[in-house]
């Protein structure tokens, strides 16, 4: 299960790094438009399994999401 | 909300949160940079360029509101947070009396089917990209077609349907979608800044111009300067901060210092945040002359697929647990109802008010007015926390004098805020200019009428 929490990572860094890519390397609008798509699948797939299940600590039930 | 959680979190609604159960700093920085990436950040940025505030105020203004809001967090809301180590609604209730807080909290959950139901409106650009219709313009007061129309309903009778089934799952899916929200919101802003295409801050700030003049027809007018974009910035929490709706929250904090944890959610969420949209918002004018803002639409062009999902989502799990909240304030209201059926209610309102898209474009305006209404209650239990021995009145005064009706509470509220709407709807003076004003007289009134009405107990 150790992988996930590395995977998920991954999937962060693909959804940053392509943007910051596509600003100073001219990296091309599609394949940064692609590479954060695959990023987010990662990131929602990886992280799930083991963010998901974890209790949440605190009292968020006066947040008002502005 | 009384009752409210099916979390572990609920289980000091009406009694001091005891030492083994606070938390350190970390758990805050984490809540509070999730909670403020919303859907609500995506319409903020655009109506800020719409609103003709200058590249430089926009970046001074939110600085300096920030900053305030976090100093609000820091020395108004967590020492007392720390010390009651009350809920909100359990320290209002010994102050203003059960009838009174059930009253402030109905009030919360209309203004949080409206808030809602411009989340609704979001998601639903963004879903209705695929039939590709025509989203309602920037001025649009009432839909623009059946599709959207339909788009909206159904978006929020899946909304509606998820929240009734419990808080638990979505926050879960929240608390999942939120670090990959915000690294979205910063690759649409970075993006957004190479369509721009401006090599320095001048080449910047001459493409923000012509956005604004573009967007206002020709004309360049500030209609928001520096002290409302500081004001709004400050203030667009105030229900939280200064209105002490987070001494729920911050009532785990071992100590006030974790007050300055807000300072993740003010400058993730409502800095880059706000200016990444605002970004978009300025590239999508200069790439197409299109000034609407449209969340689906801009972050399609900033991030693909990815920007799309991240509307739907940042949408979706801002518009769910108000609904849930709303749905809550509505079942207290009414003895025997089933909650279920009144987060369908709280959900049905919230869908009809998305259907019109001037919630959704006047959210600046909705968002202060609902500050307006909801902060003067922080003020009560400041006054009630202070001044009480120092002015000689009776402090907890429901509690101690059996009351469900604080009249001196009662009275100290809505007299500010009757004012203040009247200032806004028919003097047309801005809501965030009347927040401030209204939390001070509050506090004056409350003390000034606990001491007139109340007889003093020990």
């Amino acid at each position: 299960m150790k992988i996930l929490p590395l995977l998920s990572l991954i999937g962060l860094a693909l959804t940053i790094t392509p943007a910051f890519s596509h600003l100073l390397f001219d990296l091309s609008e599609q394949t940064t438009f692609t590479l954060m798509a695959v990023g987010m699948v990662i990131w929602f797939a990886a992280a799930t399994p083991w963010l998901a299940p974890k209790k949440e600590d605190l009292d968020t039930s006066t947040q008002d999401h502005i | 909300m009384p009752g409210s959680k099916n979390t572990s979190t609920n289980e000091y609604e009406r009694s001091p949160v005891p030492a083994d159960a606070q938390k350190g700093p970390g758990k805050f920085w984490g809540m509070y940079a999730g909670e403020h990436a919303a859907g609500t950040e995506f319409m903020i940025g655009p109506l800020f360029l719409l609103n003709g505030v200058t590249l430089q105020n926009i970046f001074l203004g939110l600085l300096v509101g920030n900053l305030l809001a976090v100093l609000s967090w820091r020395y108004v809301c967590a020492p007392i947070a720390t010390k009651a180590r009350m809920t909100l609604y359990f320290h209002l209730e010994k102050i203003a009396g059960v009838k009174l807080v059930k009253f402030y909290n109905l009030a919360n959950g209309v203004l949080f089917c409206f808030l809602a139901g411009a989340m609704i409106t979001v998601s639903a650009t963004a879903v209705g990209i695929p039939f590709q219709i025509e989203m309602p313009g920037f001025d649009a007061i009432y839909p623009n077609s059946a599709t959207f129309v339909i788009i909206v309903l159904a978006v929020g009778a899946v909304i509606a349907l998820v929240a009734a089934r419990g808080y638990d799952m979505v926050a879960r899916f929240a608390n999942v979608a939120s670090p990959w929200m915000v690294l979205v919101f910063l690759a649409c802003g970075l993006i957004a800044l190479k369509q721009i295409d401006a090599a320095n801050w001048d080449g910047l700030n001459e493409v923000w111009t012509q956005s604004i003049t573009v967007a206002q027809g020709g004309k360049d007018i500030p209609v928001m300067g520096f002290w409302s974009v500081a004001l709004f910035a400050w203030f667009c929490n105030a229900a939280m901060h200064i209105g002490m709706a987070d001494l729920s929250v911050l009532r785990y904090a071992r100590k006030p210092s974790s007050g300055w944890a807000s300072a993740s959610g003010m400058f993730v969420g409502h800095y880059m945040a706000w200016i990444s949209a605002a970004f978009m918002l300025a590239a999508q004018i200069k790439l197409s002359g299109n000034t609407t803002p449209n969340p689906g639409i801009m972050a399609a062009n900033a991030a693909g697929i990815a920007g799309i999902v991240c509307v739907v989502v940042a949408g979706w799990t801002t518009a769910n647990p108000t609904i849930y909240r709303a749905g809550l304030a509505f079942q207290a209201m009414i003895p025997g109802s089933s909650r279920t059926t009144m987060t369908l209610v709280a959900g049905m309102i919230a869908t009809i008010a998305g259907i019109f898209p001037a919630f959704a474009f006047k959210l600046l305006d909705f968002v202060g007015f609902y500050g307006t209404v909801l902060a003067p209650m922080g003020a009560v239990i400041f006054a009630d926390w202070y001044f009480a021995r120092r002015a000689n009145f009776t402090p907890f005064a429901a509690e101690k004098s059996r009351m469900s009706i604080n009249p001196s509470v009662l009275l100290a509220w809505l007299i500010p805020v009757a004012i203040a709407v009247y200032f806004i709807k028919f003097i047309g003076i801005s809501s965030w200019f009347c927040i401030l004003p209204c939390w001070i007289a509050t506090a004056i009134l409350h003390v000034v009428f606990s001491k007139i009405l109340i007889k003093k107990r020990n």
